[in-house]
């Protein structure tokens, strides 16, 4: 799986282009986004704008992900396309995450540099 | 292309239902699948949103085989039915795997996130979502083979996800 990854504004911003985090790619993907975010920025912005789907083992990966940031440190959630919204609501994980309605509501610019 | 394992056979013409299906069991053999009954589903002209919510069922189904039915005793084979009943589309899902322990399928209960971030869970969500998202739930184990069968209603209580 391939991720963009940008800093700016004091967050790093992890895109995945990838329209799928399911159990075919999950350990792939927490350990991808460990590497990722070894260092830098206290919060972590996760853009799953080019996710259409998520299963429960793309939900664990991301909770995996969440807890690798170590204490202090914040993963949040942005720009979830519906039906990865329902898996977050359905298991109530959306009142676990700050979940933002895209990236650009964040208020960085794609532009910046790190 | 991809693998023949990748892309199941589909015993019905495009877009017509019933549809049966055999794949490998692995879970890029599920992705194919999955896509193969979104296509049909689509034919169907059945609304994304149900299209969304079969997904998510099929995925933690079929991926259940995948993991526990089959585990590390390599690939077995997974077979697929899928009718529309008018308000619900009914599944029927077989495998050759280990039965289901204790014979039945996990209550699915909600988990406790009122934890300490680093105490999430990161599994045991599967049964909760397909539990949320049918009916009908049934498993019967026939002989050396399991049967799970299950309901997705197309219209009513399904609105509210």
């Amino acid at each position: 799986m391939d991720f963009a990854c940008h800093d700016s504004g004091g967050m790093r911003l992890i895109a995945v282009e990838a329209s799928r985090i399911d159990a075919a790619v999950a350990i792939q993907f927490k350990d991808r986004v460990r590497e990722l975010t070894a260092d830098g920025p206290m919060r972590v912005i996760l853009d799953l704008s080019q996710v259409s789907f998520l299963d429960s083992s793309g939900l664990g990966a991301v909770v995996a992900a969440m807890k690798q940031l170590g204490d202090g440190r914040r993963l949040e959630l942005a720009g979830l396309t519906p039906n990865v919204q329902k898996v977050f609501r359905l298991t109530r994980m959306d009142r676990v995450f700050t979940i933002h309605p895209a990236v650009e509501s964040l208020g960085v610019g794609l532009r910046d540099a790190g | 292309m991809g693998h023949a394992q990748d892309h199941p056979e589909a015993g019905a013409r495009p877009g017509m239902l019933p549809l049966t299906m055999t794949f490998t069991a692995s879970a890029l053999a599920v992705r194919g699948a999955l896509q193969a009954v979104k296509g049909v589903l689509r034919e169907q002209a059945l609304a994304e949103e149900i299209a969304g919510l079969v997904e998510i069922v099929l995925a933690e189904v079929l991926n259940n085989i995948v993991e526990h039915a089959y585990g590390d005793e390599g690939h077995g084979e997974i077979d697929l039915e899928m009718e529309n009943r008018g308000n619900a589309l009914a599944f029927v899902i077989r495998d050759a795997g280990r039965p289901m322990p204790g014979g039945a399928p996990p209550a699915g209960r909600p988990q406790d996130l009122d934890v300490e971030p680093h105490r999430l869970p990161e599994g045991g969500f599967g049964w909760h979502l397909i539990r949320e998202l049918t009916s009908g739930l049934e498993y019967r184990r026939l002989g050396e083979r399991n049967e799970l069968r299950f309901l997705v209603p197309v219209d009513g209580p399904v609105t509210r996800h």
